[in-house]
Order: C-alpha cells, then sequence, then structure tokens
C-alpha cells in the first residue's frame, strides 16, 4: 500500500460509475468518471444541474458507494475499507463545506471547530489551539465565543471552511459552498479557498454553477449527464 | 473518540431543548418517585402491623371464650397445662381504664397476669427502675414507659411509690333489663416502670398499666373469668396441634388465636398488596419511557442533518448510537435520581399524620433498604436506556447523503 508521501495525487477516480434506479428505470448519476487531483491543486466542477456533480462529490467524500469502479484518496483504496475505517478516513483526510454551512448553532463558533478534532481524539489543549490558528487565519479571531447564529452569512461559510481544515486533511469537498451567499462574498471565499491552496497546500474540490467564480481556480471539469465532457486548465492571471 | 465526550455532546444537546428535556425527566420522575414511596410505605406499613403480633412470641397461642356462654377460670388453666405439647398457660384480664395522678389524667389499657411471666408477653419487656408485682399483690402497679413519661410532656406523670387511681366504668344489664353504669375506682401504687421498648400495636406495652392478675379482677369486675388464656407451645411446630386439641377440648367454644399464623396472613396479603401497587408505578414507569421514545424520536426528527454532518465529520454508526443512549441515559440519571429523593421524602410527608386506633395512635414509618433504593435507581435507568434504544439505532443507520439532503 502506498503511504501518504508516494501518492502522487490527492484523489483518483478509476471508471467511477454511480446507477440510481427506480423502479426498471436506471440513471446513470456518473458515467465512468476517471479524474486525478493533483495535491495543492485548486479545482472547479461545473455543469448544469442534475449533471452529477453532487454524485460525484459525495462518492470522493466516501459518504455514498459508487456502483462500480473506484476511488483513491491519498493513495488509499476506499473500495476495501468497511464503514468504521470509511469514518476514520474521511475524519483524517477529507474537509466538507456545505451550501447551507451545517455548523452547530447550540455552541459556540470554537467549540464547533474543535469537534472534528475531538472525532479523531485530539487533546481538548492542543485542539484549542488549532482552532484558534484557523480562526486567526481566517480573520475571525474575535468572534471565537459568539454563536454561529450571530455571524454572517459569508463569516459562517469562513467557519466551516475553518473546520473543513482542523484535521489538516489531503481533500477538502465544497458542493456549492457560495449558493446562498452574495455574489462580492461569495467572490471573497472562492479568493480564501484560493489561498488555502496556494498558501497552506490545501487540496480544494469545489461545485458551483457559477462559471466566473470557477475561473478563478486552477482547473474546470464539466459534468454533462454524468460524464467528464471537457477538463480546462485555468491560466493564472 | 473518548465515550466521554460524546456523553457531554449529549448532555449539551439535551440543554438546547430544555423545556421538553425537563418535561421527559418529569415523567421519569414521577415513575421513580412513585415506585420509591410506594415501596418505601408498603415496607413501613408490614413493618408495622408485623412488629404489633410479633410482640408475643411465636410459639404462643391465645384462648378466648368462643361464645358468650363459655367461661375461662383457674379450672381451665389446668385443663390446658395437661394439654400435650403445651409449656404453660397464663391467664390474663385487660380493659382499658382513665389513670388519675395528682391533677393529671391519662386513657390508658390496664393488663392483668403473672408478672414473673412477662416476657412470655412481651418479650422484649424490661425494667428501667423499681420491680415487678407479686401475684398476691393487689394494689402495685408496673407503668409502660409513655405512661411514667408522656411522650411531648416535660414532667413525668407518675413515678415509683406514686399512688394513682384507676377508674373504669363499668356496665352491666340488670335482671330487670336495665342498663346500669357504675364508675369501679381502685388505688394503686406505683412499684416499676419499663423501659421504652418502641413496638407499636394494639397491645402496646409502652402504653400500658400491668397490674397483678387479681387487681384487674377487682377493677373490671369479671367476677375471676378471664378474658383469655395465653397457651406457650413446647415448639412453634406443635401450634397447629396443640390448638387442633384444645378445639376439640372444648367442642369449639373457643377461639384460638395463632400470632404465628396472623403474621404469615399478613405477609401473604401485603405481598399481594406490594405488587398491586408496585405495578402501578411499573404502568408510571412505562409511560415515562413511551415519553423518552417520542422525545428522542422527534429529536432525531429535527436533527437529522446534524446526524448527516457528524457522520461527514468521522462519527461511526455506533458513536450516534451513543449519543442517542447517553441522552436517554441522562434523562434517566436526574429523573430516577431526583424521583428517589421524591419518593423517599413524599412517603414520609404521606405518612407524617399518626394513624390512629381504638385505644392509641400509631406513627406508621415508611421502611427504605439501601437494596431497594438501588434496585429502583437502576431500574429507572434501564427502562430509560431500553427506550431510547430504538430511536438511537434508527439514528445511526440514518444515511449521511440523505440527512445532510433533508431540510
Ligand atoms: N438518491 C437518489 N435517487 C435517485 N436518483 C438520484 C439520487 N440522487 C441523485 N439522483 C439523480 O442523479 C443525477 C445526478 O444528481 P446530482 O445531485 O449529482 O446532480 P447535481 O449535478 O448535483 O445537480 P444540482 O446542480 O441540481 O445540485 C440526477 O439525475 C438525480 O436525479
Ligand atoms: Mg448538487
Amino acid at each position: 500500500m502506498k503511504t501518504v508521501e508516494e501518492a502522487k495525487y490527492a484523489a483518483e477516480t478509476v471508471d467511477l460509475t454511480k446507477v440510481y434506479r427506480s423502479g426498471a428505470y436506471k440513471v446513470y448519476a456518473l458515467r465512468n468518471v476517471n479524474i486525478k487531483i493533483r495535491r495543492g491543486e485548486f479545482l472547479a466542477v461545473v455543469g448544469p444541474s442534475g449533471s452529477g456533480k453532487s454524485t460525484l462529490l459525495n462518492l470522493l467524500g466516501t459518504l455514498d458507494q459508487p456502483t462500480s469502479g473506484k476511488i483513491l484518496i491519498d493513495g488509499f483504496d476506499t473500495s476495501k475499507l468497511s464503514g468504521g475505517e470509511l469514518a476514520r478516513l474521511r475524519s483524517q483526510k477529507i474537509g466538507f463545506v456545505f451550501q447551507a454551512y451545517n455548523l452547530i448553532n447550540r455552541t459556540s463558533v470554537l467549540r464547533n471547530l474543535e469537534l472534528p478534532a475531538m472525532i479523531l481524539g485530539v487533546p481538548a489543549g492542543e485542539r484549542r489551539r488549532r482552532a484558534l490558528e484557523l480562526l486567526e487565519l481566517m480573520g475571525l479571531r474575535k468572534e471565537a465565543y459568539r454563536k454561529p447564529t450571530e455571524l454572517s452569512g459569508g463569516e459562517q461559510q469562513r467557519v466551516a471552511i475553518a473546520r473543513a481544515l482542523m484535521n489538516n486533511p489531503a481533500l477538502v469537498l465544497a458542493d456549492e459552498p457560495t449558493g446562498n451567499l452574495d455574489s462580492k462574498t461569495g467572490r471573497s471565499i472562492f479568493e480564501l479557498l484560493r489561498k488555502l491552496c496556494h498558501e497552506q497546500g490545501a487540496t480544494v474540490v469545489v461545485v458551483t454553477h457559477n462559471l466566473e467564480l470557477a475561473s478563478m481556480t486552477d482547473r474546470i471539469i464539466h459534468l454533462r449527464d454524468g460524464v467528464v465532457v471537457k477538463e480546462e486548465e485555468v491560466k493564472a492571471g | 473518540m473518548n465515550p466521554l465526550e460524546i456523553f457531554r455532546y449529549a448532555f449539551e444537546a439535551l440543554r438546547e431543548r430544555r423545556t421538553r428535556s425537563i418535561l421527559t425527566i418529569l415523567m421519569v420522575l414521577i415513575g421513580a418517585a412513585l415506585m420509591t414511596a410506594l415501596n418505601g410505605m408498603n415496607a413501613g406499613m408490614e413493618n408495622f402491623v408485623l412488629s404489633s403480633f410479633s410482640s408475643l412470641s411465636p410459639n404462643s397461642l391465645i384462648v378466648v371464650p368462643g361464645t358468650s356462654s363459655v367461661t375461662l377460670d383457674a379450672h381451665d388453666v389446668t385443663l390446658l397445662k395437661k394439654v400435650s405439647g403445651v409449656d404453660d398457660a397464663v391467664p390474663f384480664i385487660q380493659g382499658a381504664a382513665i389513670l388519675h395522678s395528682g391533677v393529671k389524667t391519662l386513657r390508658v389499657m390496664v393488663a392483668g397476669f403473672d408478672q414473673s411471666k412477662i416476657n412470655l408477653l412481651y418479650p422484649t419487656a424490661e425494667l428501667e427502675e423499681g420491680s415487678f408485682i407479686s401475684p398476691y399483690d393487689s394494689t402495685g402497679m408496673v407503668l409502660g414507659s409513655k405512661i411514667a413519661m408522656p411522650p411531648g410532656e416535660t414532667r413525668p406523670f407518675a413515678w415509683v411509690g406514686k399512688v394513682v387511681t384507676a377508674e373504669y366504668k363499668h356496665t352491666s344489664i340488670e335482671p330487670s333489663g336495665q342498663i346500669k353504669r357504675e364508675a369501679v375506682k381502685r388505688s394503686f401504687v406505683v412499684k416499676g416502670v419499663l423501659k421504652y421498648t418502641g413496638a407499636p400495636g394494639f397491645a402496646n406495652v409502652d402504653r400500658s398499666a400491668l397490674v397483678s392478675l387479681q387487681a384487674a379482677n377487682s377493677l373490671f369486675k369479671r367476677g375471676s373469668h378471664y378474658d383469655g388464656i395465653i397457651v406457650i407451645t413446647a415448639s412453634t411446630d406443635l401450634n397447629s396441634k396443640v390448638e387442633k386439641e384444645i378445639l376439640k377440648l372444648y367442642s369449639g367454644n373457643v377461639m384460638v388465636i395463632s400470632p404465628k399464623a396472623i403474621v404469615q396472613v399478613i405477609e401473604k396479603t401485603m405481598a399481594g398488596f406490594t405488587t398491586f401497587t408496585v405495578s402501578i408505578a411499573m404502568v408510571s414507569l412505562m409511560v415515562a419511557a413511551v415519553g423518552i421514545i417520542t422525545t428522542l424520536f422527534t429529536s432525531v426528527m429535527e436533527r437529522t442533518r446534524e446526524i448527516g454532518l457528524l457522520k461527514a465529520l468521522g462519527f461511526k454508526n455506533w458513536h450516534v448510537l451513543v449519543m442517542f443512549l447517553s441522552e436517554a441515559l441522562i434523562v434517566g440519571i436526574i429523573g430516577g435520581s431526583l424521583g428517589l429523593v421524591a419518593g423517599y421524602f413524599g412517603a414520609h410527608l404521606l405518612l407524617m399524620r399518626p394513624v390512629q386506633f381504638s385505644h392509641s395512635a400509631a406513627l406508621i414509618q415508611p421502611l427504605f433498604e439501601v437494596e431497594g433504593l438501588v434496585f429502583v435507581w437502576l431500574f429507572t435507568l434501564a427502562i430509560s436506556l431500553l427506550a431510547g434504544f430504538y430511536p438511537a439505532w434508527r439514528a445511526s443507520k440514518l444515511n449521511p447523503v440523505e440527512a445532510l439532503r433533508k431540510e
């Protein structure tokens, strides 16, 4: 088995296929998708509604199992892992950012950030230090002890991004992270993600409908009817 | 992940839905309190009734006239002593009288019998001071501790050497058919005072004045007829055999009361009663269990997206299971503990007023045993966990993708 250092790609799909059945009718949400995601890459997935973008992200995040084909995360073949092992893999190597933020509103921003580290079993002092460090990076140090609901949408999404980065994941998956935000805030979120990739070495896959925002990434994958129809490198600038 | 962290997380979730959690805890509390209180009151009641009878030794039988035509006298004592298996026969006369000591009066039970045999009647009776009186002493009297020093009083009612007067209202029917009432008064000298026995009951020795048989005969105008004869058998195993013999001897014209048989009947009756009341408490705990199930189910519904998130962040299925079971357990622990305390004090509060009997009032104390309390506590916890299991299991099986998509 490959180790973290040897793995060339943060994530890789091989003939990835997902079929949904409704009665006798089959829906190919994904059909033989082969993509390789480099470490430190900022990747956008675009396509019309129903083209399979969310399906791809859920499979990459091991929240769902493919019908056929396989997924390698940091070199690990996820098809060989049990449910419990997948949970541990998610905890260690994958960070999620959702359109609806999905923060726990009953508790503080700080404790929201600590949650992934708590699940991984990081000691209290260490996870607090890491959480404060990330809040500093996000420019949210002052909001540490506030409730998420007291923050603006853009701030909440920044908290969610910080939470995704808590355990130093190999891969951050964001499904329409700017879907609930205005265009200016959406742009600042993309700038932040871009900075994280290029300055902090994070690997981010982001699904979006917005082609203008997509052009801020390193590479764009176009999906249509579950098939990759186009891959384009975005020229720096 | 550390299970303690899951427990803390569950506690935070419960605190967020405060009103609902408190109501669920209240249901559990009521169930546990009912169970504790009913258990304690039943045990106290059983203890009270049993000790009233068990003050008589188990190898005794009480022989009393079965019809008004039958009388018992010295001849019967000789007769009963001859029955095989009988060790001794002690005749007694007793009645209610008013005792005067100086300006003070007290309503008491006066019992006359041979005091050298006092421990056959009251095994725990002991002298505090003075001495018992001989069968030929017609003026001596031994006082129970609550007569010598009535509860709530600061000064004694009577003491050794004090002269007291017993007054008995005798009612008889004249040959003419007229009812005749007369007050019989006899003076006594206090010769001894008994130690406090604490045995409650109807023939409460603490509230009795003991005199010789002949003094009681004179006071209550019994004409040398005994109220009853206590037969002491050689062993409790012989009780029923001796009982049959005596009934045969008198062709069924006497009644034979066996304290041991009474105790057995009481024990049986109380056991049935306890089962009945405790099953009522169980029903209320079942209602609480249904409360836990619905509360947790609502919680699982409302927090579906949170469960999806936790799974995305690396919660394993058993983490989710433990999280919801913890919520049920916390409800059980808080409700059960508070219920135990509420039941304990509730039982004392309910039994605070003395229960009135013909001659005396008695306080029935609820009786709590540590094992019983621990059982109720653990039982409440077990029921809570059991109720929590199904919603928790359903939550643990949620598909994360679908859970996260939920509005
Ligand atoms: N659980 C499911 N059961 C059946 N069909 C499904 C299920 N999930 C997705 N699909 C189908 O798979 C296809 C891809 O869905 P997916 O959610 O990946 O699209 P998407 O690109 O994310 O769309 P959108 O931009 O609207 O979010 C769609 O045709 C959809 O109807
Ligand atoms: Mg989608």
